[in-house]
């Protein structure tokens, strides 16, 4: 476990520093989460206040923490074939679970910062309100939340080692998330037979805690809670899936040689 | 003590052609090879591309597994114990791939230091020690993207001993490298030797291998034809000399004469522009030369020597032979 965890801290801090070495990170963190924004702005500029808030603030915010979540995991990987590093960091005793556990939550945690930057821009710049009536509750959600992009990541990563085209299937994804997710709208409006699919993923249950968290009392709210228990429950799920995925995953990589191809 | 050991081992790749109607087709990398590595030896693997060595090394190193046969590698198997092998092994390739480019040298290897779960206070110790013992003391803090091809290689050595392994396999470490920095990198593996590490080598340098391997596999079509010292290798093809002929503008119909003429002796020509090399084996070198000096009438013929037969002759002769 100390080397487990010696691994996770070591991709936290590699992919910083990667992050930050690059030219077009202060880009990515401020013009994209902008335009996010302002789409969510023109969407909904004739709703009520209190929904403008929450679907431009939350919505926008949620689409860049997708954004980063799924496009930092599926880039590094990209990163790690074009360079051929990921042949060495194979050949380690190091799981490639906890480097990519590491790797996710660095990402999930740029997607967080998106949200914070929407938000005050919304405030700043659109005028909007933002009242958060219960604060405790509206954090643990946040956290939830971020969490659960984590480990949307971390059982993608193995999809990622796999194929050699993980950015479009990055791009690909990303699009549908954002639709089954109910970003920008609830997902009561989607069609009965595409709502399975917002059911099983955490971040629809966690983005429901937070709108509920602006709420007063959200945390004896028995819908908070249920929304809190059900994305702990389907993040659970994903790490045992993440777990088995990644042992299948390295497994076939060893068979396929696939490993080295760009 | 044998730290590799090697039985009958197989690996093929299968590939698929076509789009709707895939057809898939396998092809034999590695054909049933079996050898042993020595503690603290300088084992070398040669063959011509496509002969199996990357595999081998890829295979010995958990990359990939094989198809059949079995290996060990400090006593692990190389299958069922793969974080065993990999905690006692590291691997070098050639090249510039293999490093994270917008980081500098020193963090490149505090981060493979972690995954190998050395610990921090000895990790900040061996860094800055790998990277005088490589000359990279004084750029450790630039982007490797900025390091020359050589530096990056040195930087790969570095990473290669971060772990403190036991053994180490390197895949022609000093491929596309200048003059000056392959002699680095060679000096650092024989040193490697010194301190007790088995180095398990893939190299297309014949002169290099002769310089440095205590013992040299050559592997053909994914067989090994050949495994022993350097200077007995030399004599497997018995004993026999090289008569050198070096000609300016020889045509080609007068190197098939030639190669026709001296059946009973095995040749080989290297084309360098407009000048070529012949190197004749022969248990007759003074008959020989006097042959070839009457088969080249017309020619230009720059030099002509006899001289005792290199690793690469015996190279040639083993993987050529049988060409047909």
């Amino acid at each position: 476990m100390k080397h487990h965890l010696q691994v996770f801290r070591a991709a936290v801090r590699m992919t910083i520093w990667d992050y930050l070495a690059q030219p077009m990170w202060p880009f990515w963190l401020t013009i994209t989460p902008f335009a996010f924004a302002l789409v969510a702005v023109f969407l909904y500029r004739d709703a009520p206040p209190k929904t403008f808030a929450l679907y431009v603030v939350l919505g926008s915010g949620a689409m860049g923490m997708w954004a980063s979540a799924l496009g930092g995991c599926s880039f590094s990987m990209m990163q790690e074939r074009r360079w051929g590093t990921i042949v060495y960091t194979f050949t380690t005793p190091a799981s490639q679970l906890w480097i990519a556990a590491g790797r996710s939550l660095v990402h999930a945690v740029i997607g967080l910062m998106t949200l914070a930057e929407i938000a005050l821009i919304s405030v700043l710049f659109l005028g909007i309100q933002l009242t958060i009536a219960s604060p405790v509750a509206f954090l643990l959600a946040v956290l939830l939340t971020i969490l659960a992009f984590a480990v949307i990541g971390l059982f993608l990563n193995s999809f990622f080692m796999l194929t050699r085209s993980a950015s479009d299937w990055q791009n690909a994804l990303s699009r549908f998330l954002y639709v089954f997710c109910g970003v920008m709208y609830p997902i009561s409006v989607l069609p009965d037979w595409l709502r399975p699919f917002s059911y099983v993923l955490a971040p629809t249950w966690s983005l429901k805690a937070i709108r509920l968290s602006v709420e007063p009392g959200a945390l004896g709210n028995s819908d908070y809670l249920m929304n809190i228990g059900l994305t702990l429950l389907l993040t659970m799920v994903y790490l045992l899936l993440a777990w088995y995925l990644q042992g299948v995953t390295e497994h076939k990589l060893r068979i396929s040689a696939e490993l080295e191809r760009i | 003590m044998n730290v590799v050991q090697v039985q009958e081992l197989t690996r093929i790749y299968t590939t698929t052609q076509g789009f709707l109607k895939q057809k898939k087709r396998d092809i034999l990398a590695v054909d049933g090879v079996s050898f042993e590595v020595n503690q603290g030896e300088l084992f070398g693997m040669l063959g011509p591309n496509g002969a199996g060595k990357t595999t081998t090394i890829k295979i010995l190193t958990t990359l990939l597994l094989p198809t059949a046969g079995r290996a060990l590698v400090m006593g692990h198997d190389i299958s069922r114990e793969s974080q065993a092998v990999r905690r006692q092994i590291n691997v070098i390739y050639g090249g510039e791939r293999g490093l994270y480019r917008r980081l500098t040298g020193q963090q490149n290897l505090l981060y493979t230091a972690d995954l190998y779960g050395v610990e921090p206070p000895i990790a900040q110790k061996r860094v800055a020690e790998l990277l005088e013992l490589v000359g990279l003391d004084k750029r450790a803090d630039e982007r490797v993207e900025n390091y020359s091809r050589g530096m990056a290689q040195r930087l790969h050595i570095a990473r290669g001993l971060i772990n403190d392994p036991s053994v180490i396999f390197m895949d022609e470490p000093t491929i596309g490298l200048d003059p000056e920095a392959a002699h680095f990198i060679r000096q650092r593996i024989k040193w490697l030797t010194g301190q007790g590490k088995t180095v398990f080598l893939t190299t297309h340098d014949l002169w290099e291998a002769d310089q440095l391997c205590d013992r040299i596999a050559i592997l053909k079509k994914g067989k090994i034809i050949a495994l022993d010292t350097p200077r007995e290798l030399r004599r497997l093809v018995g004993d026999v000399q090289v008569v050198e002929v070096e000609t300016f503008g020889m045509p080609e119909e007068k190197r098939a004469g030639l190669e026709a003429a001296l059946k009973t002796s095995f040749v080989s020509v290297a084309t360098y522009g407009p000048k070529q090399t012949i190197a004749i084996q022969t248990q007759n070198p003074n008959e020989v030369t006097a042959q070839v000096q009457q088969l080249l009438k017309g020619v230009k013929v720059l030099n002509i020597r006899v001289r005792e037969q290199s690793l690469e002759d015996v190279y040639l002769r083993l993987v050529q032979e049988d060409k047909s």
